[in-house]
């Protein structure tokens, strides 16, 4: 909101420059947004928070202000001169659970002009636009007093007025030229043939002060906060009034409110003010808070003087009684947001200064979080991946539904009801899927290899939400960069298997994989085991995404991944360990997983490791076979071995691996 | 006779200076020191010859020179092995100022990093971490926190809706909710993880974003206890010179709120034209306040009984002024240029 420091002061004294103001309005919780050198003045914008509407005017936050600086506030004061003729006008209110009082005044013989001067600076302060005096009035209470008012043309209401809720379908022309369409929410205000404002939101522009208004009718009135805010939203529509009345406007105020503005009127633009108010409902209300000093003291931690509690209490415009040890308040009309001992803790603070209120550690006398696996666990997959060059990545969640077509997911799709891009409403079913997003993006900004991972959460729907956290990795292009010696590293399926049993291996996890179909990958290339799927992606997938290069990814299930690692460690005794390279041709359709579960069946205990070295097709080993090389180490932890018991295991195996797969000896 | 074995040491030396070959070698050998060739062993022939008080130091001198010649032929013997080894790593490293080979290593998110600094330093006061949905029910997400229907704070938190009560969490508040359900006091937890609102990306908005949420309940919690916790651990995080200020506030949740604010860690207030604070000199940072009597009480906990506060502050913007970054969206465009740096 804004602030004219000038006006202020025509409500308490202000004593101090800009950066003490500054510092005031932050203190009080009011942070200036902006600070706005205007002439002799200064404009603050303020950012009231949502529970002080009391502060959303000049008079409010003068009245705060008297409180923390111990300046006496000058009230609004005058003398109203009524008429005769008295002010008898019928007012109905029919629902009076969303508007319990009503009060209006009238005054006749108005000559509605251009307002003054000062109305008018004022009011461009605040940022408003002047429209005629008597308009500017009402705008200028607003912002001096913070009660919302409205003043319709007397002579354009037929019959008398009535508070009722809108009929569904109904239509009223508002003061800003727009026509809108009410529901049976919203409340309004009517004349006997239709609705003339919409209560606390805007007035209808028939019944609106024209130059030609003579007789006017000011309501000054409350209006329940949520219908007013539920109408307001629902009509994208948020005016001075609005914003005040949702926050919650001070029952007690209308009648002064009302007389104020009648008589501000009668002295800009002359007339009579009728004797008298119109008035319908009444308001009432048993606001008490039963609180003690101690309480307060032991929630702030902090010994405050009961003198200074009591003061500042009242000074705040409540009524406080100590009966013993209890302290009674009853808290000021305006205080909305005073309900509960709380919030007189809060008062306490904040008049005393947040930074005045000395820190101590609460004591810790059980130690918590003395263990978190999970977290261990996550920073170990996270070494141990960018160890191997991938980099950690964290993209959004929402995905294309052609996307998700893709995704293998659990049960149902989770689509948000607003999205940002309609494109993107459906949140992932796999993180591979998000991850592309970013692989394309590298792409298209030049870069040659991408190779990311990403630990996030899936979400789907199964009768109900359900969610699982997941890791993925993906890889494509240049990832290990080029030297200038080698040919550059591309992205392989095999890079990214190697990485998938290495980061298992540290877990103590030894995959099986088994090949098996899966909606993201090429069919005939994809891997499960447990949950963890790996493969190249699949075209028509990588051309959602504009990628025009071969990506190939691994996604897994972070259950997967054990939080308490058993590992089987050995001492190691200094004996050599025995190589020997083995090379076989075997029939094009042996495949290598059967290789090694023919050489593990043998169980050979001085075997510590086999792999794959080499491997060869080529005319000369005959068509459809294929020549693997394999090296085979072994060593045992209590002797050194002979070498003819290396060749003994060795020529079991190969024995084996003859007679199972047809393998024949390549010497 | 001494002139001549002296002007020979000369040679011999010489000789020594000049190898270079392994043919170079073999004629030095063959020259000095061969058994039926060399000069040296044929100047032992020459002994007798001489008169008798001359043979012992004549026989001494040559001994000296032929030891000499040999260790002199090893040395060069040596130098000849080591010439070879260097020759060939000549030819592995043609111009040791040639790049290293490119070793990619890849790294951590600047939020996971930032977030695991944030809970090793509450891990060490104490704290448990504790964890919640993200699809979340509309419920903990507002009502259970003191944000009824209507509440403007439910509009402020433009939320995405998923139908069925549920939605995508605002913030990581509901954890508190359910971390009292769960567990009884004392609780000390801070529950870090990802929020979503509904904002256009710009440099200072994301749809999604990081947060940590504390909480604290336990008998005779007060403000104070908050104020010295979130002050010991701005200067863990930011520094001991740090300076911590707390502003009041309105959170629903809340009650007292507070608006917690350090000094600039770029400008420390100097500098009017700070791109950071604006000359401000502080930086809102977290908010918080005690836990709302009605939030105890959705979670299951007597607020006569017990007390607490709770903080939430976001890790991306603690990433950004650690970092000196300006556009919080890198922290989702994942582009590899742009993580690679958090090495």
């Amino acid at each position: 909101m804004k602030v004219s420091v000038n006006w202020l002061r025509e409500y308490v004294e202000i004593k101090g420059e800009r950066p003490w103001l500054e510092e005031l309005f932050s203190s009080m919780g009011f942070p200036p947004e902006e600070v706005i050198p205007w002439g002799d003045d200064l404009v603050f914008d303020l950012e009231v928070t949502p529970n002080r509407p009391d502060c959303l005017s000049h008079y409010g936050l003068a009245r705060e202000i008297s409180v923390f600086t111990d300046s006496p506030l000058k009230r609004v004061e005058f003398s109203l001169q009524e008429d005769e003729k008295t002010a008898d006008f019928p007012i109905e209110i029919q629902d009076r659970g969303l508007c319990p009082r009503y009060v209006a005044r009238i005054v006749e013989g108005v000559k509605v002009g251009e307002s003054p001067r000062w109305l008018k600076e004022k009011l461009e302060k605040v940022g408003l636009q002047s429209v005629n005096s008597v308009v500017d009035l009402s705008n200028y209470l607003l912002y001096a007093i913070g009660h919302p008012t409205h003043v319709f043309d007397l002579d354009k209401l037929e019959g008398k007025v009535i508070v009722r809720r809108a009929r569904e379908g109904e239509k009223i022309l508002c003061l800003d030229g727009e026509e809108r369409t009410l529901s049976n929410g919203d409340l309004v205000i009517a004349d006997e043939k239709r609705p003339v404002a919409i209560a606390g939101v805007i007035g209808g522009e028939d019944t609106g002060v024209t130059p030609f208004t003579t007789r006017v009718l000011i309501e000054s009135a409350y209006f329940d906060p949520i219908t007013v805010r539920k109408t307001s939203r629902r009509l994208g529509l948020t005016t001075d009034a609005s914003y005040r009345f949702e926050r919650g406007a001070d029952p007690m105020v209308l009648e002064f409110a009302a007389d104020y503005l009648a008589y501000l009127i009668k002295e800009v633009a002359g007339g009579r003010v009728l004797r008298g108010r119109a008035v319908a409902g009444e308001y009432s209300e048993q606001r008490r808070i039963k609180t003690s000093i101690f309480f307060i003291n032991s929630r702030l931690g902090q010994e405050v003087e009961e003198d200074f509690i009591l003061r500042k209490l009242r000074g705040l415009g409540a009524e406080v009684r100590k009966k013993g040890e209890e302290v009674e308040v009853i808290p000021p009309s305006w205080r909305r947001d005073l309900n509960i001992p709380e919030d007189l803790v809060e008062e306490v603070a904040r008049l005393k200064g947040y930074g005045s209120i000395e820190g101590k550690l609460p004591p810790v006398e059980e130690p918590q979080g003395l263990q978190t696996p999970e977290r261990e666990m996550l920073w170990k997959v996270r070494r141990v991946l960018t160890g191997l060059g991938y980099s950690e990545a964290m993209t959004y969640i929402w995905t294309s539904p052609q996307a998700d077509k893709f995704s293998g997911g659990k049960g149902e799709p989770i689509v948000v009801q607003n999205p940002l891009s309609k494109e993107n409403p459906v949140l992932r079913r796999s993180l591979i899927l998000t991850l592309l997003e970013s692989v394309s993006l590298n792409l298209r900004m030049g870069r040659k290899g991408v190779a990311l991972f990403e630990v996030g959460r899936v979400y789907w729907k199964d009768g109900k939400p359900e969610e699982e956290k997941r890791l993925a990795l993906v890889e494509a292009g240049e990832t290990k960069g080029r030297t200038w010696d080698s040919p550059p590293l591309q992205a392989s399926f095999y890079s990214l298997k190697g990485t998938a049993e290495a980061l298992l291996r540290v877990f103590a996890l030894e995959p099986k994989f088994a090949l098996e179909d899966w909606p993201l990958f090429e069919e005939g290339f994809s891997l499960h085991w447990n949950g963890l799927r790996l493969g190249p992606i699949k075209k028509e997938l990588l051309e959602l995404f504009q990628i025009e290069v071969p990506v190939f990814a691994a996604e897994l299930p972070l259950k997967l991944i054990p939080l308490k690692v058993k590992k089987a460690y050995e001492d190691l005794q200094n004996y050599p360990s025995v190589r020997r390279d083995v090379s076989m041709i075997f029939p094009g359709d042996v495949s290598f997983q059967r290789i090694r579960e023919v050489v593990e069946e043998l169980s050979i205990p001085i075997l510590r490791s086999f792999r794959l070295i080499d491997l060869y097709r080529g005319e000369s080993i005959g068509e459809g076979k294929k020549s693997l090389t394999f090296s085979f180490e072994f060593r045992a932890e209590n002797r050194t071995l002979r070498s003819e018991e290396v060749e003994a295991e060795l020529e079991r195996i190969v024995e084996a691996l003859s007679k199972k797969l047809s393998g024949e000896w390549r010497k | 006779m001494p002139d001549d074995i002296d002007e020979l040491q000369r040679k011999v030396e010489e000789a020594a200076a000049k190898i270079e070959t392994p043919q170079d070698l073999q004629r030095f050998k063959e020259e000095f020191l061969s058994r039926k060739r060399g000069i040296i062993p044929g100047l032992f022939k020459k002994i007798p010859t001489l008169p008798p008080q001359e043979r012992s130091s004549f026989g001494k001198r040559i001994n000296e020179l032929r030891e000499l010649a040999e260790s002199l032929f090893k040395k060069a013997e040596e130098r000849l092995k080591g010439n070879l080894w260097r020759e060939r790593l000549r030819k592995a490293i043609p111009d040791p100022t040639l790049p290293g080979y490119f070793k990619p290593l890849g790294s951590v998110h600047p939020i996971s990093e930032v977030s695991h600094t944030i809970e090793e330093i509450f891990l060490r006061m104490g704290y448990d971490i504790e964890d919640g949905p993200e699809v979340e029910m509309e419920y903990f997400n507002f009502d259970a926190l003191n944000i009824p229907p209507h509440h403007p704070a439910r509009q402020e938190q433009d939320t995405f809706f998923v139908g069925g009560g549920y939605l995508l969490r605002t913030h990581t508040s509901p954890v508190q909710i359910r971390a009292m359900r769960k567990r009884k006091p004392p609780i000390r937890i801070i529950v870090p993880g990802r929020v979503y609102r509904r904002d256009e990306a710009d440099p200072t908005h994301t749809p999604m974003f990081y947060q940590i949420e504390g909480l604290v309940v336990d008998r005779g919690i007060s403000f104070a206890h908050l104020k010295a916790t979130l002050e010991t651990f701005l200067k863990a995080l930011f520094g001991e010179e740090t300076g911590v200020r707390f502003r009041p506030s309105y959170f629903p949740f809340t009650e007292p709120s507070a608006e917690v604010d350090i000094s600039c860690p770029v400008c420390g207030g100097k500098d009017p034209n700070c791109s950071v604070c604006g000359g401000a000199g502080w930086i809102e940072i977290l908010g918080a306040g005690m836990v709302h009597p009605e939030v105890l009480r959705a979670g299951g906990i007597d607020p006569e009984e017990y007390s607490g506060f709770a903080f939430g502050l976001g890790v991306d913007r603690i990433s950004m002024l650690k970092r000196g970054l300006t556009d919080i969206r890198n922290h989702y465009w994942n582009r590899m240029d742009f993580l690679e740096q958090m090495k």
